[in-house]
């Protein structure tokens, strides 16, 4: 919190498809190499399945098909990101996988713009705004968002063997 | 009367001698003349012996007309002789002086009267008449031949020519030939040898060809190698990376504190980028080297059965030509043989031209020589001739001997000595 009072911040930046994006640092927990997901039945198509971390039970979700993409084909530059998101109050750690991991940016204030409202390729309110790098723009997601409450309910209740589909 | 009675029967005995005598001389001289001159004679003899006896009887007062007599009846004889069985004598001279000057034309047959016909001479007369009709018509068939002879010799004269002239054509077309057959079989022994390098050739590349195929292979198994490694150069910088922007993380977690450590995560993190920006190159460069080989490969692989065809084919060619050569030695020889016979035939044919020169020459002489004679040919008339003799009714070898005189004239002739001529002087 303190972090977002100053002039510049540092954001993840990953790739999905042809199109970077870009999430708050500080949502990040950890980035993953690629590692075998254990498969949840029943589950919508977007959710992969779980993973084991350090003993701890993360989904892992196929973020690409929340913008209305192919789903992810694994390559060797694909990794996992774990996110710690907020929703009403309740924290949770979740996976995206992503087609490749990018770098640590400092972005100022300034560069930071507004999503455009009109002909948005992608839900308006997953994106938060548009960094503006060398002459570049990147989609700055609001991960607290692109997790939405419905899926970490499923989430939550597949965790609890799962037995309600959508 | 005793002396008639004497008279009488001499008289009888004259007379009855006159047969004998006849008998005798036929006996004798058979055809001779002498046989009817004798006869005269006895004739005469009896006449006078007994014109001598009458004389014997009356006295010799009778033997002033005895002798005047005796002598006229002799001239008479002689005459009757001469005029009777001498004539043929005459006739055959007559004959005789025609022929001398060559004249052997037919006259007209001489009648004799019938004493004279059963002597030698009227016999020699008619033998003499049957034998100049028979040289007449030999010469007459002489002087046709002659001249056909002489045609015979134009027209073989001008084949000889003709075949003078295309002999020498067909010996230089055949030496040309003969030439150009040599030309081939050196140039056939010419391709033998390079073929037979060719094909040494085509065997050293097939061997180069499969080496570097080997080491193709080898180099491909090194990019192979390469390509692995770098790989793991890839995942390892890739790892380091992950690393790198983890520890970054972990540095924004710990605020201030974790700047620096941001900063340390942020330089690996570009050497990282650079490795694998390195490793990626190198990647891809590998990839294109190994596909490169690959492609060399499956092209040398594709180049040796060719080469061995090729070298296989090079070897047919080779033997090909080695029987084509042997082939073209013995056209060759042929030829050669072909060339010397032409030759030879120029040279037989040079001579038959000049052999040919000489018979128009000989049959010209032997038509000067007949034309001598003169005779009338009844057979002739309607001879095939024409074309020598304008007028066949004028016929005779004067005739000819012009118009030989005029083809002497002409060029066909000249040709003929002059080539007569020259072979005489190459001679």
């Amino acid at each position: 919190m303190e972090e977002q009072e100053k002039s510049a911040q540092n954001f993840l930046t990953f790739r999905l498809g042809d199109e970077k994006f870009a999430a708050n640092l500080d949502k990040a927990l950890n980035i993953l190499e690629m590692l075998p997901i254990t498969k949840v039945p029943q589950s919508p198509e977007y959710m992969k399945g779980v993973i084991n971390r350090r003993g701890e039970i993360i989904p892992i979700i196929d973020i690409r098909m929340k913008f209305g993409m192919e789903p992810i084909v694994v390559s060797k530059r694909t990794v996992i990101i774990i996110f710690r998101v907020e929703i009403q109050g309740e924290t949770a750690d979740v996976g995206a996988m992503v087609d490749e991991p990018g770098t640590v940016i400092e972005v100022s204030e300034a560069d930071i713009t507004p999503p455009p409202s009109i002909g948005a390729k992608y839900k308006s309110e997953l994106v938060k705004g548009m960094l503006k790098v060398d002459n570049d723009f990147i989609m700055l997601l609001e991960i607290d968002k692109v997790f939405s409450l419905d899926e970490l309910v499923e989430i939550n209740q597949n965790k609890e063997t799962a037995e309600r589909g959508k | 009367m005793g002396n008639y009675i004497d008279f009488i029967i001499y008289l009888i005995v004259l007379l009855g001698s006159i047969p004998l005598v006849r008998m005798l001389l036929l006996l004798f001289f058979k055809k001779s003349v002498l046989k009817n001159i004798g006869f005269i004679f006895y004739l005469i003899i009896v006449f006078a012996a007994i014109l001598g006896r009458i004389s014997a009887n009356t006295g010799t007062v009778h033997l002033l007309w005895q002798a005047p007599l005796t002598a006229v009846l002799l001239t008479a004889a002689f005459i009757y002789v001469d005029r009777i069985n001498l004539a043929p004598v005459r006739r055959v001279k007559h004959e005789l002086d025609k022929i001398k000057t060559g004249d052997f034309s037919e006259s007209n047959k001489f009648v004799f009267s019938r004493q004279s016909t059963q002597t030698e001479i009227a016999e020699m007369y008619e033998a003499m008449q049957e034998m100049k009709t028979k040289i007449g018509s030999v010469l007459s068939e002489i002087s046709e031949l002659s001249a056909s002879i002489f045609q015979t010799g134009e027209d073989i004269s001008k084949e000889a020519q003709n075949i003078t002239h295309l002999a020498k054509e067909q010996s230089a077309s055949i030496s040309e030939v003969y030439l150009a057959i040599k030309e081939v079989a050196n140039l056939i022994a010419e391709n033998t040898d390079k073929a037979d390098k060719a094909e040494k050739i085509a065997k050293k590349s097939t061997v180069k060809i499969e080496v570097s195929n080997k080491n193709v292979k080898k180099a491909m198994d090194s990019l192979q190698d390469i390509a692995k490694k770098v790989n793991v150069i890839g995942e390892i910088s890739f790892r380091t990376k992950i690393l790198s922007l983890n520890a970054d993380i972990e540095a924004a977690k710990a605020g201030e504190n974790g700047k620096g450590f941001q900063v340390v995560a942020a330089e690996i993190r570009k050497l990282s980028e650079h490795s694998r920006a390195a490793s990626e190159v190198v990647e891809k460069i590998s990839q294109e080297s190994i596909n490169m080989a690959l492609r060399t490969g499956r092209i040398a692989e594709q180049v040796v059965p060719d080469i061995k065809e090729t070298s296989d084919l090079v070897k047919e060619i080779y033997s090909g030509n080695k029987e084509q050569n042997v082939q073209a030695e013995l056209i060759k020889s042929s030829v050669h043989l072909i060339d010397n016979t032409s030759h030879k035939f120029t040279d037989l044919s040079l001579i038959m031209s000049d052999k040919t020169a000489y018979l128009s020459d000989f049959s010209t002489k032997m038509m000067n020589e007949i034309s001598f004679f003169s005779f009338i040919s009844q057979q002739n008339l309607t001879d095939n001739s024409e074309n020598i003799i304008q007028n066949p009714l004028s016929f005779s070898p004067k005739s000819i001997y012009i118009t030989v005189s005029h083809y002497l004239k002409s060029n066909s002739f000249k040709m003929i000595k002059n080539n007569e001529l020259k072979t005489k002087t190459n001679g």
